[in-house]
């Protein structure tokens, strides 16, 4: 007889989603799924629009990562005008991905991360919370709260508005950097980039404790996808799309993202909302890919930013080359923080920055456009048809969770395999569970675009389907 | 002077659950809350606590589901140690503050425990009628924000008048 | 020569000379009236009925911008049942098409978001209708969200009565009212559109729109509006 255990709702993550644990006559788990259970549909609702209200519909789908769609959509539209955005107009999207990216990575670690990271999985979670990390370690909790409002402060600075910025425009950007807030900018780096130290020196001092669970967390061979610039570099705005095997061997060393369709395909799964896209050269479901920081900093040579490629370098002695376990997205997540924060600052110290052409302006050139680039979690896909008159026909969105979709219901069950024990929902597997799906920092309200507080589910199942236990958070 | 800061927070797409943000947008303009910091948030979040820590007094506005609808009421908040947690979180039976949105007492805890303040703060809650999906409010609460706007600025006068401390 | 009334507006006493309308001479006088298809220069149509005003003597309410002032009229401009009526219309406007602020080009800069937050509209109790409408963008320069359409016709009137072009008309009947460029065509056929954009200015929503601009983006028009537009229509004789 096979069972199944759910989990229902999953809690610290983004959205909803419930998790059934499927067992077999003798009570081993034979398959995981980790179902995302509500719908949006955000690439019907945009059919009919013009395609310039892109950027600000689509930054709708999310209030954690307006800014990631905003950056994909306005260049679809570039690509639809066929423009280059202005150049300074760029760099200032760079500015703007970047903050997007240090205080959703600092929301992911510290707030909601540090606390099994500080007291273990299986620790009271009544003290196992930011309140108790703000005892415990009152240095971790205020630095993450200080890199955390930095990134949303500079949204705010050159955006207007925290939540969703009608600055990030087709074309560039509305309105050019006013040279107080570049020095405002300026002057709030370094110490944001000492507090990032601090927090990866904690990490890795902290690292050892956890080795052991690691391997077994999320640890398995797959592709990594992520985008390098033109060195090979980490480029979390643009360039071309670099995809590794398991060994760090590439499978594609630089494809055009406009090429996307003819490597990437989507299956869906009746359990799911949330589509799985795979890796179509290695065919559904073997071609499982990873991305997110653990598969940027697999996928390039460097960071390219000092403070950053140092610990980059670490991370690589320490872990190898390419690293499996899902465990480590925490540690390539501190790397990024600190490596945007470093970006940000060469950025703003580039000679144009103040230019105030800042803004490139075409109609519609093609019926076609794509736009990619890293949000937080990881590639995003915006991908555009119009008429001739710039209206939107049709529209296909990959978001960054969508891509991790089957690595996350891989993990789930390497980590069921390795804790569920009878027929119970016990809270070590429970904890483990959930924190190992954290690991993806998953932003479910974005990927199939769910409204309302995330929650967790989890269902044990019989081998005919009936319900042996749940568990709800 | 006091610093004062009134903080009103709620989904504005959950019905009656916007009666804090559209509590708070109504407080930045009332003349007694000159000089306040007012915010409307969609959640509170842990960098709210570095705010009130700049604050002597705190002032939060939510929806509640435990009220009548429409009724205003005013309680003190006490700060939240590590083994407390859960209560005024903002999942219902969550074992811990839920992902990045934690309660009034959290963040009262983590603006002593991480700077050392002590700003005295309440919440003034609102019954709600209807949590659904929607942009309006019900008439209930719609009534109840005149008294909301009183109860906020007798909070922050009252602190005036003790003076800082 | 022209007579000169005097009347009282709200218990104030003013004088308006013979021909001008209630509405025109509460302004002189700094008494608001609210106003939507109402425009300076352009003919009245006492199309949106936001202006409407109590006369003493009349069981009917009377629009302010097609009513002459009279000897001895007494007009009430404000009361609890205008207010109530004023937001009412307001809503009705809103619920008619599908207006979503958020993602609009007018966004903080539309009349009719300026109108419900003056009237203190912050809730529909109507049912919204959620029409499907369509956005005609075959035009180079411009095109047309019908969803944010208020049928104030105020393009209908500047293309006609300034341009002199009368692209612009309306077609259909009831919720089915539209505004169209010549008998139906796709605004980018028509062969009268001069491109001007006089349309695209005097649109008091988002619905009118200079293509390629981001939501919120739109111009911000000043205020007095295009006081050009005044002086020609004064030497027609509107």
């Amino acid at each position: 007889m096979t069972r199944t255990i759910v989990i229902d709702p999953v809690t610290r993550i983004e959205g909803h989603s419930k998790i059934t644990i499927q067992l077999d006559d003798r009570g081993e788990v034979v398959d995981a799924h980790f179902h995302v259970t509500q719908f949006r549909g955000f690439e019907r609702i945009t059919q009919g629009r013009p395609v310039h209200e892109m950027p600000a519909i689509t930054a709708r789908t999310c209030g954690i990562c307006p800014v990631s769609h905003m950056v994909a959509a306005a260049k679809a539209v570039d690509d639809i005008m066929a423009v280059e955005a202005a150049p300074t107009g760029a760099d200032l999207r760079r500015v703007i991905n970047l903050a997007q990216v240090v205080q959703s990575h600092a929301l992911s670690f510290f707030h909601l991360s540090s606390p099994d990271l500080l007291f273990g999985f299986d620790a009271d979670p009544a003290r196992r919370n930011i309140i108790g990390v703000a005892r415990e370690n009152p240095g971790l909790a205020r630095d993450g709260i200080a890199i955390r409002k930095l990134g949303q402060q500079i949204i705010e600075w050159l955006g207007g508005k925290r939540i969703h910025p009608p600055w990030i425009v087709p074309g560039g950007v509305a309105e050019p950097l006013a040279e107080e807030t570049r020095d405002r900018i300026l002057a709030a780096i370094p110490e944001a980039i000492a507090a990032a130290q601090r927090a990866i020196a904690w990490y890795k001092s902290d690292l050892v404790r956890w080795e052991e669970e690691a391997a077994t967390f999320g640890n398995f061979r797959t592709a990594y996808m992520g985008l390098v610039d033109r060195e090979g570099l980490v480029d979390l705005y643009d360039g071309w799309l670099r995809v590794i095997d398991a060994d760090g061997k590439p499978l594609e060393e630089r494809v055009d993202p406009r090429r996307y369709a003819e490597f990437i395909g989507e299956a869906v799964e009746p359990w799911t909302y949330l589509k799985t896209p795979y890796w179509k050269p290695m065919g559904y479901p073997d071609g499982i890919y990873r991305v997110g920081p653990l598969a940027r900093l697999n996928v390039a040579e460097r960071t390219g930013t000092p403070l950053a490629d140092e610990e980059l370098e670490k991370f690589r002695w320490r872990i190898g080359r390419v690293a499996g376990s899902s465990f480590h997205y925490h540690y390539a997540r501190l790397i990024e923080i600190l490596h945007g924060l470093e970006r940000i600052d060469q950025l703003l110290r580039g000679p144009d920055i103040l230019s105030k052409h800042v803004r490139s302006r075409a109609e519609v050139n093609r019926h076609e456009g794509i736009g990619v680039s890293e949000a937080p979690r990881g590639t995003l896909f915006h991908h555009y048809r119009v008429d001739d008159h710039g209206i939107v026909e049709w529209a296909n969105l990959i978001i960054a969770t969508g891509n991790n979709n089957m690595a996350m219901n891989r993990a789930v069950l390497q980590v069921a395999r390795q804790h569920v024990r009878g027929d119970r929902l016990e809270e070590p597997m429970l904890n483990r569970v959930e924190a190992v799906i954290r690991c993806y920092d998953p932003c479910l309200s974005c990927s199939t675009h769910a409204l309302g507080q995330m929650a967790l589910e989890l269902e044990l199942r019989a081998p005919d389907g009936t319900t042996l236990d749940t568990l709800t958070r | 002077m006091t610093r004062a800061l009134v903080i009103g927070y709620g989904n504005t797409l959950r019905s009656d659950d916007g009666a804090g943000p559209e509590a708070a947008s109504i407080l930045a303009g009332d003349p007694r809350l000159a000089g306040a910091e007012v915010l409307a948030v969609q959640q509170l979040v842990p960098e709210l606590a570095l705010d009130m820590s700049r604050a002597s007094i705190v002032v939060l506005v939510d929806a509640s589901v435990t009220g009548r609808p429409g009724e205003v009421t005013v309680r003190p908040v006490v700060a939240a140690g590590a083994g407390e947690m859960g209560g005024t979180a903002g999942m219902a039976g969550a074992p811990g503050p839920s992902s990045h949105h934690v309660g009034p007492a959290e963040l009262l805890g983590l603006a002593r425990e991480l700077y050392g303040a002590a700003p005295s703060a309440f919440v003034v809650s609102i019954g709600a009628a209807d949590l659904g999906p929607g942009e309006e409010l019900s008439p209930e609460v719609r009534a109840a924000l005149p008294r909301v706007a009183d109860a906020v600025a007798g909070l922050v006068g009252r602190g005036e008048d003790a003076g800082p401390g | 020569m022209s007579t000169v009334h005097t009347l009282r507006i709200d218990g104030k006493d003013v004088a308006g000379s013979d021909g001008a309308t209630i509405l025109e001479v509460a302004r002189e006088n700094g008494i608001d009236i609210p106003t939507m298809c109402h425009l300076d220069g352009i003919s009245d149509r006492g199309a949106c009925r936001l202006c409407m005003v109590e006369i003493a003597g009349s069981p009917k309410l009377a629009p302010a911008c097609m009513t002459r002032v009279a000897e001895g009229m007494e007009v009430t401009a404000h009361s609890e049942r205008l207010l109530e009526y004023r937001r009412a219309i307001t809503e009705m406007l809103f619920v008619e098409r599908n207006h979503v602020c958020a993602v609009c080009v007018a966004n903080n800069h539309c009349e009719l978001q300026d109108l419900a937050e003056d009237l203190g509209v912050t809730h529909f109790d109507l049912p919204r209708i959620n029409p499907k409408v369509e956005v005609d963008a075959s035009h180079p320069l411009f095109a047309i969200d019908h969803n944010r359409c208020i049928l104030c016709l105020r393009c209908v009137r500047v293309c006609d009565e300034i341009e002199g072009a009368h692209t612009w008309d309306i077609m259909h009947r009831g919720l089915d009212t539209r505004v169209q460029t010549d008998m139906g065509l796709a605004w980018g056929d028509s062969p009268t559109c001069t491109s001007c954009g006089k349309c695209v200015q005097v649109c008091p929503t988002g619905a009118l729109f200079e293509k390629g601009r981001a939501v919120a983006r739109g111009t911000r028009r000043p205020r007095p509006f295009l006081p050009w537009m005044r002086v020609v229509a004064e030497e027609r004789g509107l």
